[in-house]
């Protein structure tokens, strides 16, 4: 293989190319025998003597035009008969800018994350010699090319330029994997605000960090909004200066979308600036007509602004959740727990499961369709189907090293009392967070894939000793609220901005807050939902418009204090990597010009009236 | 030499004019000097003791009292000398389309003077043949001959001949003057070949030249823009740069000499026809033939 003019030429012949050097010597010598003057016999030298002679010697070879005419035509139909293709070299480049939540955030110089990395893209890919190619991407919840692939350097700027922010959370590491695995690029540039962590691995990945200080990082969030009896209640959290005082508000609507009164501001005095600060808030919405509200957090100094704001639709009726186990929901102690309607089915062949419906798996493999948030309690060893294992061999006499304070699973708990018998423990799926861990590895993972939260634990959960009345450990709850009722929301009220299933044969829906176009819906019930608020749809159970809410509650993205290195994916292999371009075969051009060629010749020939070869 | 019944219905069209009249050996069809018992008057002259009274004009003695005798021109044959130029200019076997067309020439001609009673006598200067022939029946035996000539004379030996010298020793062996024809490339200095014609016309013979070219003599081609050249004769070699200035320059030089033997010609009142094999000897043949205005 042979680099030319930027691209990889090679050979599925290369045998064929000693045609070239072989018709080179023949055409040479027959050009030269041509070349001596041909020798004939006259009637007499009487008249010729008077000519001037030509010297006999041998004259230095001055190749005729139809001599480069004969030769591109050999060299031509060696090259074809090689059978070269070509591959363009130029080095690939993927340009990856994280525009997720957290690059909203704003920096001391009045700019904020995403336009730095912006700027600092444009630069990189307008400033760059050897002619690359750029391939633009936006990664938030998902990877989104957001230009044609393999563009120039200026037009990749231009690209890079128009790129907005989103309110998603970023999956930064699987949108990296992905693409690295592809093999297509050479090079990936990240410009995101998370470090790169540290690795000696060979990677292609070039993470460009936008320089923030996470210790004078300030922000102010509602972290979970719900309604229950009436009142509505806020979690309200904060980091940096924002944590003095946070002041939250709200306005309230009816059905119909008219306003129906405000929420008189209520302040909160939250702690020290050094940690993750959360406070729970009451509000009391306005009279009785209100159905839905909208509730802001003001901070000193807020950098993030986004997620200051959460809406809250009226008295959620109680969460269906499906129980996958062989025990009763008594024995298992979910009968007592408020704010709940649990539903007990077999397994996922049930024909009461539902695969949209919130699921706690107990023991038995999950389902591997995350369309709704899944608890799964101690699985069954094996891999699991949204990434990570179990292991195959039970650990016993666990103690617990390692866990994730700031974690909504771990509220109000102190994982340094709990005691592990046996588990099975487990690895993490790819950026899934290890909540709790033990020496022998992660005890809860938590992290969500397609939009949805999961939670696998392997710890049992559900403590079924054969009370009469089993006490549910604040752990539990704390999952069960995070996952069916925390910061997404009940299963009514869980989604999140982008891509959102909703019952499949939904109608109407709409946004009903705020004034936005109506969001597309398939007939599996996938909507786009492009901003935080409260749609209204109808779905075919019951044909009444139903009221969601629309959050944004990315704990990950709001805690701007919280480091989370990028661990890059490591290099393909180089022939991977070349192999995965698809070949462009000359032979049929190089054939066709050839032939092109002779008829050219054939035509200049019959034009000037001479004949072939010598005469 | 075979020639095809379309070829023999041409030439028996043709018929020798001579330009002037010369003694014959036998009766024939040409006018001759001899004064005779022809049907042609030709002028009165005294009646001598001897004469046959048969042909005395007895009008014009009852009108003059005077016994004068009618005289008539004499018909009678005319002798065909043919000449071709033996040298390997003509016989070279890179060259036989010359010979070939001279051969053609000779044959056409021989075969109208045979048809016509006329003895023919040909002659390859050069070589030891000549040969004469006699009737209407000798074209048999005079297609042998030039056939047995050219299998003798086109081999690859090249020697030189001088003919001016050859034709001078031809000259010698003409009995009674007559027509004579020289077919020859006549590519020698023009004092060779006025020489040459000069052996004839001191024998007072009607001499007509017949030029007989081949393709590389009337033009030289190469597409490597040289050309390297043997002499047919002395078989000397020579590099000639042939451009196009020098392709030019060649065929002035051809056409300068042969205006300069075509001058001579004229002014020794000698027929000349130049004509170039380039084609099918017979068709050139033929054509010589008409051109010359000896046949009509």
């Amino acid at each position: 293989m042979i680099s030319l003019l930027g691209f990889s030429l090679s050979a599925l012949a290369p045998a064929a190319l000693l045609a070239l050097p072989i018709g080179l010597a023949t055409l040479v010598y027959i050009y030269r025998a041509r070349g001596k003057a041909p020798e004939i016999v006259v009637s007499t030298l009487f008249l010729l003597r008077q000519l001037p002679e030509r010297l006999t010697a041998r004259k230095s070879f001055v190749p005729p035009l139809q001599f480069w005419i004969d030769l591109a035509i050999v060299l031509l139909l060696a090259l074809a008969a090689a059978g070269i293709s070509a591959i363009d070299a130029a080095k690939r480049i993927a340009i990856v800018v994280d525009s997720s939540l957290s690059m909203s955030a704003k920096l001391p110089s009045g700019t904020t994350r995403f336009a730095d990395a912006v700027r600092l893209a444009s630069a990189d890919a307008s400033s760059q010699f050897g002619s690359p190619r750029f391939t633009v991407y936006s990664a938030a919840n998902s990877l989104r090319r957001v230009s044609e692939p393999n563009i120039s350097g200026s037009a990749a700027a231009s690209a890079v330029s128009g790129l907005s922010p989103s309110l998603e959370p970023d999956r930064l590491e699987s949108a990296l994997r992905a693409l690295v695995a592809e093999g297509t690029f050479d090079s990936v540039w990240v410009y995101t605000d998370r470090p790169l962590a540290t690795t000696s691995a060979p990677t292609p990945v070039k993470v460009t960090t936008i320089p923030s200080d996470p210790k004078t990082a300030s922000n102010a969030w509602i972290s979970a909004a719900s309604s229950t009896a009436g009142t509505i209640s806020a979690e309200v959290r904060s980091i940096g200066e924002s944590s003095g005082s946070v002041s939250v508000s709200g306005e309230c609507f009816g059905a119909d979308g008219k306003p129906a009164g405000r929420i008189p501001p209520v302040s909160v005095k939250t702690g020290a600036a050094s940690a993750v600060n959360v406070s729970t808030v009451q509000l009391s919405p306005p009279g009785a007509a209100w159905q839905f509200c909208s509730i802001e957090a003001k901070a000193a100094g807020d950098s993030l602004s986004p997620d200051n704001e959460a809406w809250v639709t009226r008295d959620s009726q109680g969460s269906d959740v499906q129980v996958m186990s062989s025990l009763t929901l008594r024995e298992l102690g979910l009968g007592r727990i408020s704010g709940y309607s649990f539903m007990r089915v077999e397994s996922a062949d049930d024909p009461l499961f539902s695969r949209s419906t919130p699921t706690i798996a107990h023991r038995v493999r999950p389902p591997k369709l995350l369309a709704a948030p899944v608890l799964s309690v101690a699985p069954p060893p094996g891999s699991l189907p949204w990434g990570g294992s179990v292991s195959d061999k039970e650990a016993t006499g666990l103690a617990v090293t390692r866990w994730q304070p700031s974690h909504p699973i771990l509220q109000y708990a102190n994982p340094t009392l709990i005691s592990i018998p046996r588990a099975r423990t487990i690895t993490c799926a790819p950026g899934a967070e290890e909540v709790l861990s033990s020496s022998a590895g992660a005890l809860i993972c938590a992290g969500v894939r397609s939009g949805r939260r999961y939670v696998v634990s392997a710890l049992e959960l559900f403590p079924f000793d054969g009370a009469a009345s089993p006490t549910v450990s604040i752990v539990t709850l704390n999952a069960l609220k995070w996952l069916f009722r925390g910061e997404a929301g009940g299963p009514e009220a869980g989604l999140t901005p982008g891509q959102a299933l909703l019952p499949a044969g939904s109608v109407g829906l709409r946004y009903l807050a705020p004034a936005l176009p109506a969001p597309s819906l398939s007939a599996e019930g996938a909507a786009s939902l492009p901003s935080p608020g409260v749609i209204v749809f109808s779905p075919p159970s019951t044909g009444r418009p139903e009221l969601r809410s629309v959050n944004i509650h990315a704990e990950e993205e709001s805690d701007l204090s919280r480091l989370r290195p990028i661990e890059p994916p490591q290099a393909p292999a180089a022939q991977a990597r070349v192999g995965s371009r698809a070949p462009l075969s000359l032979a049929p051009w190089l054939a066709a010009l050839a032939l092109l060629v002779i008829t050219l010749d054939v035509l200049r020939r019959m034009r000037s009236r001479n004949s072939w070869g010598a005469r | 030499m075979q020639l095809s019944q379309d070829t023999l219905r041409i030439l028996n069209a043709f018929a020798m004019r001579t330009r002037r009249s010369f003694y014959g050996i036998r009766q024939g069809s040409h006018r001759s000097q001899r004064r005779g018992h022809g049907v042609e008057f030709s002028d009165f002259r005294n009646y001598e003791l001897g004469d046959n009274p048969r042909y005395i004009d007895w009008n014009l003695f009852a009108r003059s009292d005077k016994l004068l005798v009618k005289r008539y021109l004499e018909e009678e044959n005319v002798a065909i000398y043919i000449v071709i130029d033996g040298s390997r200019s003509l016989t070279h076997p890179s060259l036989r389309a010359k010979w070939d067309l001279a051969t053609h020439v000779a044959a056409f001609a021989s075969y109208i003077g045979l048809s016509s009673q006329d003895p023919v006598v040909i002659s390859v200067l050069g070589g030891p043949h000549s040969q004469r022939f006699w009737g209407g029946r000798s074209f048999g035996p005079l297609s042998s001959f030039l056939r047995q000539a050219t299998e003798t004379l086109v081999s690859p030996d090249a020697r030189e001949l001088s003919l001016p010298e050859e034709a001078r020793r031809a000259a010698t062996r003409v009995s009674f003057p007559g027509i004579c024809l020289v077919i020859s490339d006549f590519l020698y200095p023009v004092e060779d070949v006025a020489a040459t014609l000069a052996a004839f016309r001191a024998r007072n013979m009607e001499v007509h030249a017949v030029q007989v070219l081949g393709e590389t003599d009337v033009s030289l081609e190469s597409s490597s823009g040289a050309l390297t050249v043997s002499d047919s004769e002395t078989a000397e070699v020579r590099g000639v740069a042939l451009d196009s200035a020098s392709s030019a320059r060649y065929a002035e030089l051809l056409e300068d000499h042969v205006r300069k033997v075509r001058e001579h010609c004229l002014g020794c009142h000698i027929k000349f026809t130049s004509t170039t094999a380039a084609g099918s000897p017979v068709d050139e043949g033929i054509d010589t033939i008409r051109r010359m205005g000896l046949f009509v």
